[in-house]
Formats: structure tokens, C-alpha cells, sequence
């Protein structure tokens, strides 16, 4: 400025001085933090996992020291926990092999793989029968690689254990059930004390494949209540509330008494959130662990392309909201040397991938559909 | 550079080198070329935006602006409860921010001993290059919980009176217009506060010393000549914040809670109108794109609106004053 100005600037000696009270600002608003959600939970995660049975199925005989060449994946955020781990153990072994898998969503790997920019995507859904003249290399093999369980996750002081059936989760996620004592939820209830609390619904704010899962069963599953019809965002009653990711549904309802939301497991676990256990179609409450998602892999009804329908799946183990994904890849490949990389990398996914993947937290496949996604495997050429 | 201090200046001092003139027509058309650059770079803002949302202006007419349904996967795009959220953020942020930047930027200039002012000045500095994420999770994490058991605590005490009923409702988990703004209030106190204490600091001290002499105390000096010599300022910072408060993102996103409605209640949930883009531009397409690029539009407009208003407004004042003294 140009004139009255007094002071001079420069005074170097209480920068630091600054900086140590905002630093101790900061410090202390960590210890205040109860509820941070993002922490990997992995040790959780593992404990949960470990009840999970691991399968056996041998794998073809490829020797992965002689596979060279670059493989890129883009797609589903989902499975990228998996990737990533299945991806590092396996070059390892194949170490003329580099794989790199971006998560860009469902969507973007789809076009990716379509437009011929990747080997392979991953994806949480089928492609479009509308889609399919966009793929310009031709027929396209699904390999599924493992599921996990969504949570109805919730936070009600004094209620250890809910039932919950998915007329009931419906009736909740619409508002047409507002208060937790409301005699639908006691029905299936009868042991719980239930209070008068004000149910505070959670959902996702941004654009999601476990609100297509979510939503899609409740299609399913309760076709009379639900109204909202199922995508990667429905037209939620004002009510409800969102907020972004899973970490920061965990995160609202770990610090909400009266919240209910879906929560991947993984999430949900890391966050210590309670778990409702959810009514599946033989009738049985399961509660939402690997296993459960296993079994329903196990009692989805597999199509001839491997494509299946995990959600609201029979079995009496099976639990109803498991999400299904895929690696999808050419059958016909250009080049040989891609051809027996790819191979390799999926052969790997499904033999000690399988073997992982409770360790990050998703159900390994059930024995029978291993062996057919292994038996596809020749098909890749 | 000769000494002119030695002798004389004659006519030819003053005319340079011939070869002045090139290097001058040089920097004019620069200056000139960098001044209309940001009209244009504005004008192709604006253009190319309003061409990628056509399709759902087209589509959604007037009701894009006056409807509330925004339902994506019918696609319906009603924008009016979104905007109506970032009015009622930016709000609260500007009651917020205001009283307390010119309450820092008055504590600076004419009450801070001089040891402190270069202090505060430095924190103001640091905080205002916190990034606005941390402002987000900072927020959500940590002040949302406790704002949650505050709002329901006035909403219980206010419960029996007719109006502040509505205004101050129950809040469910803390996500609210009142916290987005609250947040949002905070991160522009840096801004309004470094620009209005500029702003005082042009105020030419025989004025004030003149005020004091005659007898005003401190308050009334600031009354009577610090604030008339400042509004024009005042309101550019003031609007430079408001600015940076509708366009704020990611840190009311995280905190809004996702639900479009209008409502009274200023601690119900809500959204606003960058969060949605932000939150869903990556994975939509068609239609439902252009609908989002049109709320950049609105937000364009807006902003211009308000920042035309707020110049007139600044007109009217200045005359004002002016007329008075």
C-alpha cells in the first residue's frame, strides 16, 4: 500500500510460531476423531474372512516365467482391491509381465474394452444387448472373478442384532417407515427392544455400482414396495440423505443413533458398524459375511456365458444382496504373445487369486463355477 | 541511465531513442491482447457451455429452472431445489464470514499492536491456502457430529415458537445447508478479511486523526470515516467471496448431504449446485450430461447477476456518501 502503512512485513520470527498453534489445532481435532472411516481395516477384514471356504480347483499348466508383454485393465472400483493385490503376487511369478488396472467405474472400462484402449475391464454389470455392436473386436468372454456381500448396516443404541426382510429394507429406503419400534420391523423382530428412535436413512451421493446392486435387489426381492426403480443413482425421497463413497455412509452412520444405510463389507467392517441380518428367498435370516456371498454364487443360476444373477440367489446360506464381477476380455486376440499373457494373468486370478481374495475382503467363487471360469480359459486366443 | 540531476533536460532526454516507440506499440498491444484474452476466454466459457447443455434446456424449457423433480434416471432434470441450496450455503456463509473478516480486518489495522498484526496476518495467509477438501473432511468428520447435537438442541428450544420452528428444524445426522454453510463461511473469511484490510489501510490517516482530534471515540472514527472511505471495497471483497462460496465445491459436497429439496429448515440436508457436478459429471452421459453442464451455466449466470448488482449497488452507495459529505 502505498501510504499510512506502519508495520513492516517480514517478521520471520512468529511464522513458526503460527505454525506450531495450527499444528496443535490440528493434533487435537485428531484426538477428538472417533469415527475415521478410511482406515484399511485389513486385520478386521481378514478375521471376517477367514470363515470363508476356500476352494480348490487345479488351474491350467502355464509357465509364467516365459509370458512377457504389458496387460492394461480399466473398469470396475469394486474388484480393484482384488486387482491389485492378484496383480502384485503375480508378477511375482511372471516377471515379463506387467499388469496395470486403473478403477475408472463400470462404465469407462466398458467403452475402454470397446474402444480397444485395454487387454481387459472389469465390470459389475453385463453389457448392453444395445452396446454390443460398439465392440469392435469382436465376441467378448466374462470371467467372474469373486463377489462380495453389500451390508444394510445401522447404528441404534441397544439393538445388537435386526432382522430385516426386503420389504421391510424397502419400505425404510422409500420413508415410508420412519421410526425404528414400527411394527414391520418388531414382526420379524420379537426379541429386540426396539426404541422410538427417528430412522435417519443414508444412501450414496455420488454416481454408484453398489446402489445398482442395492437397488436391484430390491427390485428383485421386493417388487410390490419398491418404487424407485434400481440404477447407479435413483430419485431418493427427500428424507433420506446422502453422502459420498462408502467410507462416508460408514462414516455418517457410525456417528448417527437412529442411521441405516448400505455399506460394502469391507467398509463396513473398518468402520465397526452393526450388521442387519437380511431375510433370503428360502426364508432364513443370513448375516452378511463371506461365506453367505459364496453360497450365493453357489445358488445363482449360471448362464452359459458365465454371466449370472448373485442378488436375492437360492440356497439356504445364501445371502440375498451380493454383488457379482467380472473381467471381461476378446476372445479373439491379435497378438499371441497378448493372448498367452492374458491367460496367464486370468488363470492366475482364478487359482491363487481365489485363494486371496477373503484376505481383501470378497468371496472367493464356489468350486463349480471355478472350473468352468478356468475351462474358458482355452477360448482366449 | 544518465544522471538528468547534472544538467538540465532538454527535448532530445525526453525523446529517447528513436527505437522507443517499437518496444511501446509492443507492450500496448500486449496489455491490450491480455485484457480482451479474458473477455474472450470468457465469452467461449459461455458459449460452449450453453451449446453442450442445449439438449437438456431444450428438452426441460423454462422447467429446467422452475421445476423440482431432478430425476436422473427418468430422465427429469428440475434445478430449482439445487439452486435453491447453493443461495441458502452461499447465505449463510456470507453471515458468517462477514462480521467476523471485518472484525479481524478492523482488529488489524486499528487495534492490533504491531507485534500481533504481522501474526494474524501470516495465520489468515495459512488458512486461506488450506485446501478446501480438508476444509470438507475437517467438517464432516469432526464438526459435523457436534453441530448435529447443537441444531437439535435449538430446534428443541425453539420448538413452540411459530417461525424459528421452521427455520430451525431437527437435524438427522448434522449434513445441512446450515453446516455447508458454516464451512463454506470459514473458508472465505481469508479472502474477505486480506482484501477489506487493504481496503482500510488506503484510509488516509489525517482523516482519522482529524475525527479523533475533534473528539470521536475509536468506533465513532470508524463509523464516520473508515467505513464511508471503504464501501465500494468492502463489497468487491464481500462479492469475490460470495464468489468463491457459490462455486465451492468439494467441501459442501461432502457435507450437504445429497438430497435436493427446498425447505425452510435450514438444518434439513440439501445440495448444491457444484456438488452435483462434481459428483456425477464422470458418469453421465447424454441428456443427463448436458444437464449438468446447464447448472455450470446457471451458476455462470448467477454469479454475473449478482456481481452486476452488486456494482450498482456499490454506484448508489458511493454517490450516496459522496452527496453527504
Amino acid at each position: 500500500m502505498k501510504n499510512s502503512r506502519r508495520y513492516r512485513p517480514g517478521r520471520i520470527a512468529v511464522l513458526p510460531l503460527a505454525l506450531l498453534a495450527i499444528l496443535g489445532l490440528v493434533v487435537t481435532a485428531c484426538g477428538d476423531d472417533t469415527e475415521t472411516a478410511d482406515d484399511s481395516g485389513s486385520s478386521e477384514t481378514t478375521a471376517a474372512a477367514s470363515e470363508a471356504t476356500t476352494t480348490t480347483v487345479a488351474g491350467l499348466d502355464i509357465d509364467y516365467a516365459s509370458l512377457e508383454g504389458t496387460l492394461n485393465g480399466s473398469g470396475s472400483s469394486f474388484q480393484d482391491a482384488l486387482e491389485q493385490t492378484v496383480k502384485g503376487e503375480f508378477e511375482k511369478v511372471a516377471t515379463g509381465v506387467k499388469v496395470n488396472y486403473a478403477k475408472s467405474g463400470s462404465s469407462a472400462g466398458k467403452a475402454d474394452l470397446a474402444g480397444n484402449t485395454v487387454q481387459f475391464a472389469g465390470t459389475d454389470s453385463l453389457i448392453k444387448d444395445a452396446d454390443k455392436a460398439t465392440f469392435t473386436g469382436g465376441e467378448v468372454l466374462y470371467f467372474p472373478i469373486a463377489a462380495a456381500p453389500i451390508t444394510v448396516s445401522y447404528n441404534l443404541a441397544g439393538v445388537e442384532e435386526l432382522n430385516l426382510s426386503a420389504d421391510v429394507i424397502a419400505a425404510i429406503f422409500q420413508g415410508e417407515i420412519t421410526s425404528w419400534d414400527d411394527a414391520k420391523i418388531a414382526a420379524d423382530n420379537p426379541d429386540a427392544k426396539l426404541p422410538a428412535t427417528p430412522i435417519a436413512v443414508v444412501h450414496r451421493s455420488d454416481g454408484s455400482g453398489t446402489t445398482s446392486n442395492f437397488t436391484k435387489y430390491l427390485k428383485k426381492a421386493a417388487p410390490s414396495v419398491w418404487k424407485l426403480d434400481a440404477g447407479d443413482t435413483v430419485n431418493w425421497p427427500a428424507t433420506t440423505q446422502g453422502a459420498e463413497k462408502n467410507s462416508g455412509v460408514a462414516a455418517i452412520i457410525s456417528s448417527t443413533d437412529g442411521a441405516v444405510g448400505y455399506v460394502d463389507l469391507a467398509d463396513s467392517v473398518s468402520a465397526e458398524l452393526t450388521r442387519a441380518n437380511v431375510k433370503n428367498s428360502a426364508g432364513n435370516f443370513v448375516e452378511p459375511k463371506l461365506p453367505g456371498a459364496s453360497a450365493a454364487l453357489a445358488g445363482a443360476e449360471i448362464a452359459d456365458d458365465l454371466t449370472y444373477d448373485p442378488l436375492d440367489a437360492d440356497g439356504d446360506d445364501a445371502y440375498p444382496i451380493t454383488s457379482p464381477t467380472w473381467v471381461i476380455v476378446y476372445k479373439t486376440q491379435t497378438d499371441p504373445k497378448v493372448a498367452d499373457a492374458l491367460k496367464g494373468y486370468l488363470n492366475f486370478m482364478l487359482t491363487e487369486g481365489q485363494t486371496l481374495a477373503p484376505t481383501v475382503g470378497y468371496a472367493p467363487l464356489p468350486a463349480e463355477l471355478q472350473a468352468k471360469a478356468i475351462a474358458q480359459l482355452d477360448m482366449i486366443g | 541511465m544518465t544522471d538528468l540531476s547534472l544538467r538540465p533536460i532538454t527535448v532530445d532526454d525526453l525523446a529517447g531513442d528513436r527505437n522507443g516507440a517499437r518496444p511501446d506499440t509492443l507492450f500496448r498491444a500486449g496489455a491490450k491482447g491480455a485484457g480482451y484474452l479474458v473477455l474472450v476466454i470468457l465469452a467461449a466459457i459461455a458459449v460452449s457451455t450453453t451449446v453442450k447443455a442445449w439438449p437438456a434446456f431444450r428438452a426441460e424449457g423454462f422447467g429446467y429452472f422452475f421445476r423440482d423433480d431432478w430425476v436422473p434416471s427418468q430422465g427429469r432434470f428440475g434445478a430449482r431445489s439445487i439452486i435453491y441450496g447453493t443461495l441458502v450455503v452461499s447465505a449463510i456463509g456470507l453471515v458468517v464470514a462477514v462480521p467476523l473478516s471485518l472484525g479481524i480486518a478492523l482488529f488489524i489495522t486499528e487495534l492490533a499492536p504491531r507485534r500481533l498484526r504481522s501474526s494474524i496476518t501470516t495465520v489468515m495467509d495459512v488458512l486461506a491456502s488450506v485446501p478446501s477438501v480438508v476444509f470438507g473432511l475437517w467438517g464432516f468428520l469432526i464438526l459435523r457430529p457436534h453441530l448435529k447435537d447443537f441444531y437439535n438442541s435449538v430446534a428443541d428450544a425453539v420448538s413452540g415458537i411459530p417461525v424459528l420452528r421452521s427455520i430451525f428444524g431437527p437435524s438427522l445426522s448434522g449434513q445441512s445447508f446450515m453446516t455447508a454453510g458454516v464451512i463454506v463461511g470459514l473458508m472465505i473469511v481469508p479472502i474477505i478479511t486480506s482484501i477489506v484490510r487493504e481496503v482500510f489501510q488506503t484510509v488516509p490517516i489525517n482523516e482519522k486523526n482529524g475525527a479523533l482530534a475533534l473528539g470521536a471515540t475509536r468506533w465513532e472514527m470508524i463509523q464516520g470515516v473508515v467505513f464511508p472511505h471503504s464501501t465500494g471495497g468492502i463489497v468487491g471483497a464481500v462479492m469475490l467471496g460470495l464468489g468463491r462460496a457459490m462455486g465451492e465445491t468439494i467441501a459442501v459436497a461432502l457435507v450437504i448431504g445429497a438430497s435436493p429439496q427446498i425447505t425452510a429448515n435450514l438444518f434439513g440436508q440439501g445440495e448444491a449446485m457444484p456438488s452435483v457436478i462434481a459428483r456425477n459429471l464422470n458418469e453421465a452421459s447424454g441428456t443427463y450430461q448436458s444437464a449438468l453442464i446447464g447448472l455450470g451455466v446457471g451458476l455462470f449466470v448467477l454469479t454475473i447477476l449478482i456481481n452486476i448488482s452488486a456494482r450498482v449497488l456499490v454506484r448508489r452507495v458511493d454517490a450516496a456518501t459522496r452527496g453527504a459529505s
